[in-house]
């Protein structure tokens, strides 16, 4: 019954999305309103019918029924209900039905919050997400339909939505028996959280690039569009950039390689899209302020979501492989053609628009050294980054495979090697942005911005060397990185001693004020300053990973940068709830002589699982100035006496999370609605002695 | 004196042997040291893996493989030349055939250095361009004198 109430709420979310597209398109070209407003509830109304199919797969996995083709392959009854209710997006159908759901979620949230500001555009804005969720749900029921059953024909079994003829259901007991249960690689509380970030960063960006069309197709070209979707694309941006966080984190967990960022095509393809955003989020306070970049927002904006979609297309279709993707699926193509013909479209748009002279910039550039010339030198990098990111994920690869018939892969090696400069590149330009005038350049102002920070810098450097980082390649990085996070705090600091000196405000309070008179400005400082903390770690943790791999007899000793590991005990075969065997070493960690923790790094292996059924689980002890990361490779099966351990040393590694929470405080802040100044008038006779100096 | 010459160079040349046999025995080579050649080859068959992190049996095998070639005296580029040639240039991070790796590495800075150069054509077009304003376009509207503004001021407060 589940089955179908899910199958007929999918269908049903189609049908009313295609009404919707219709209903807004005669609503706005033969100017009646009723039809708008009745495309308005076709929105309401595919979010109602894809919460009930939503609601109808959640439930069948809590109830575990096994008739359905997806819940037996993403779950197994011996999973707890945590992970049964995660294995909603466990694997591509259901995964896609998420996507359809948050899509349909955040149309009906923008055309709800939108609705009176911004009634000229929503039209467009409705045809532009119906279309896309339409799309969407129907690749889902066509090719990957996660309310699919098993039937059973004489000997053969079937799958299909509706029961064939002559074709009966099967037992559950033999169902459950045989259910495959989730990939133990997704087992982990940061599969939790990290897919449904990713997919609110993806999806986000829906609405604003519905407000970029909305404003193409009418010619409203103004700054409204801007302004109404300036905070969607801040909570896409922000959910995106933790997605990625939290996908590093889970990485960093349960891939067992020590480090959290491989360059696998599939991350970068999450990482393009947040570059192209970023990029777009400075770009549009120029346009907000000067006028200017009216062009390049909208391609910046088009860019981003056609990064979107190619990196969805990519991801689970099949076109690249990678431990982070779904399986090879039909649905490559109609991805790829929905990809094409949606890019052409906007970029068609925006030619057109722009030969008629709607994007005309209202000033010219003046200077490169102006605020307005140093955020457009800030885009160039992220384009360059953007162009050599996805050369080297796809690029390459495909053009070498299609022209020359080889296979090849592009590693850490070719990126490190082409984005180390650019990065560091874009945080030279976060230290001197802030610092900087519009419309002119202020050299001068630079320079004394710039000399307190370049101090604390140096002392900052002073830290790293006493750390013992001192490779000069290194140095130059982390003074870079911290001189734009020093900017940052100063630039803050200085606006709250003003504060204090002349309305006597204490400190707390000032900074509270600042906040809330400019969240756009100290919110865009506190994201400087997390991003500052991500890069130090980032740099630290790369260039200083120490490690070492050892086979150990219960008893011995390994040492690595100052730190002693004690083998101490075996403790194999142990049964967790879920049903994995858990084999687990023992380790003390001493420095000095001194016991700082004991460590139980295992391997996991899932009896009920048929292929990748063994996962190596790291254990970590964590401080600020490092990560001790021990893995457990191997011991003697027999007598369990000695086992083969990997260990590294991941220098300032958890400044890479520290920093994200900065990043979301400093987003948090900046999309706190901003407190305009109340302005007070009052009669010229009200204030007598104002003339009378005058006159005087 | 004779003898004690050929008993000289009788020792030394048994040294000589000596010397020559020890280095004939493989020497010992540590995981540390397969690793760090396993961390630059990518496994064959799976998804993007560096070989020292790769769990499969297969990649076992080949980092035994690196350790035998290693023991035998190969360096760490032979070793690499040997995987390229048996598997193709996905098992290393950027390819050893040479117009490949030109290939690899030189279009990104190509295009990005094209963009640069649309970037510069386009600003060195905005400074030469005459300077527009949305507000040039309207007509000049004539600014009140101090004293027509001051008696507007004192007319209103009047009211």
């Amino acid at each position: 019954m589940l089955a179908e109430i899910g199958f007929i709420a999918t269908w049903l979310a189609i049908a009313v999305a295609l009404y919707g597209i219709v209903a807004s398109a005669i609503g706005y070209y033969r100017r009646l309103p009723a039809w708008t407003v009745s495309a308005r509830n076709a929105v309401y109304i595919v979010f109602g019918a894809l919460s009930i199919a939503i609601g109808a797969l959640l439930i069948g996995l809590i109830t575990e029924n096994y008739h359905i083709a997806y819940i037996w392959t993403v779950s197994n009854p011996n999973m707890p209900m945590f992970y049964r209710m995660t294995a909603l997006w466990g694997s591509q159908a259901g995964s896609l039905l998420f996507w359809c759901w948050l899509m349909s979620a955040f149309s009906a949230l923008s055309v709800a919050l939108n609705w009176r500001t911004n009634n000229r555009l929503m039209p467009h804005v409705i045809l532009f997400q119906l279309t896309l969720t339409a799309f969407f749900t129907l690749l889902l029921v066509a090719i990957e339909n996660p309310f699919a059953r098993y039937w059973v024909a004489g000997e053969e079994v079937l799958q299909a939505a509706l029961q064939p003829a002559g074709a009966v259901a099967p037992a559950m007991t033999a169902l459950s028996e045989s259910a495959k249960g989730l990939n133990p690689l997704l087992r982990h509380f940061g599969m939790a959280i990290h897919p449904p970030l990713l997919y609110l960063g993806f999806v986000g960006f829906l609405v604003p690039c519905a407000f970029a069309f909305a404003a193409l197709a009418t010619g409203d070209l103004s700054i409204q569009w801007i302004k109404a979707s300036r905070r969607w694309t801040l909570t896409a941006w922000i959910f995106l950039g933790l997605g990625l966080v939290l996908g590093g984190r889970w990485a960093y967990d349960v891939l067992g390689w020590g480090g959290y960022w491989g360059w696998d095509p599939v991350e970068n393809a999450a990482f393009l899209p947040w570059l192209i955003g970023t990029a777009y989020l400075h770009s549009i306070m120029i346009q907000e302020k000067r006028g200017m970049f009216k062009t390049w927002n909208m391609a910046l904006m088009v860019a981003t979501f056609s990064a979107v979609i190619f990196g969805t297309f990519a991801t689970r279709s099949g076109l690249v492989e990678s431990v982070h993707s779904f399986a090879r699926s039909d649905i490559g193509f109609p991805m790829f053609a929905l990809w094409f013909s949606v890019t052409l479209t906007l970029i068609g748009l925006i030619i057109w628009r722009r030969a008629a002279g709607g994007l005309r910039d209202d000033h010219p550039m003046t200077s490169f050294l102006s605020r307005e010339g140093l955020f457009l030198l800030n885009n160039f990098v992220f384009l360059a980054l953007f162009i050599a990111i996805f050369w080297g994920s796809f690029g390459a690869p495909i053009t070498s495979e299609l022209f020359f018939d080889t296979k090849i892969t592009l590693g850490a090696e070719y990126f490190l090697g082409v984005t180390s400069p650019l990065f560091l590149a874009l945080f030279i330009l976060m230290g001197i942005a802030p610092l900087s005038g519009w419309g002119a350049s202020a050299l001068r102002r630079m320079g004394t911005g710039l000399l307190i920070p370049s101090t604390l810098t140096l002392l900052t450097l002073f830290g790293f060397i006493l750390m013992g980082h001192t490779k000069a390649p290194t140095l130059i990085g982390y003074g870079l990185v911290a001189l734009a996070g020093w900017v940052a705090v100063y630039e803050t600091y200085r606006a709250v001693r003003a504060r204090q000196t002349h309305l006597k405000e204490n400190p707390v309070a000032a900074l509270i004020a600042l906040a809330r008179r400019n969240p756009r400005r100290y919110g865009g400082y506190l994201i400087h300053v997390g991003v500052a903390v991500i890069g130090i770690g980032i740099i630290g943790s790369t260039a200083y990973q120490r490690e070492t791999q050892a086979t150990l007899s219960v008893g011995g000793e390994l040492s690595l940068d100052g730190y002693t590991l004690r083998y101490e005990q075996f403790e194999g075969g142990q049964i967790a709830e879920d049903g994995r065997i858990m084999d687990i070493a023992v380790v003390g960690v001493y420095r000095d002589g001194q016991h700082l923790a004991t460590l139980r790094p295992r391997r996991d292996f899932f009896p009920q699982q048929q292929d990748m059924n063994t996962m190596t689980i790291a254990a970590a002890h964590s401080t600020l100035e490092n990560d001790i990361y021990v893995l457990l490779l191997d011991w003697d099966e027999i007598s369990q006496t000695s086992a083969t351990f990997k260990v590294y040393i991941n220098p300032l590694i958890n400044l890479v999370w520290w920093g994200a929470l900065i990043l979301i405080a400093g987003t948090a802040i900046g999309l706190y609605p901003t407190v305009t100044a109340e302005v007070v008038t009052r009669r010229v006779s009200d204030v007598p002695n104002a003339f009378a100096k005058g006159r005087a | 004196m004779r003898y004690i010459l050929f008993a000289l160079l009788f020792f030394i040349g048994g040294l000589g042997w000596n010397i020559g046999a020890q280095n004939d025995a493989p020497r010992t080579v540590t995981a540390d040291e397969v690793n760090a050649i396993a961390q630059e080859l990518y496994c064959p068959v799976c998804e993007n893996i560096t070989l020292d992190t790769c769990g499969t049996a297969a990649c076992a095998d080949w980092r035994y493989e690196i350790q035998l070639q290693l023991e035998a005296g190969f360096t760490s580029e032979q070793i690499k030349a040997d995987f390229v040639r048996r598997f193709g240039d996905r098992v290393v991070g950027t390819p050893q055939d040479p117009l490949l790796r030109a290939l690899s590495l030189v279009t990104p800075f190509v295009l990005v250095a094209a963009g640069l150069i649309l970037l510069l054509k386009w600003y060195w077009g905005e400074k030469r361009a005459p300077q527009r304003h949305i507000l040039d376009t309207l007509p000049p509207v004539a600014e009140p004198s101090d004293a027509d503004l001051r008696a507007r001021i004192e007319r209103d407060s009047q009211r």
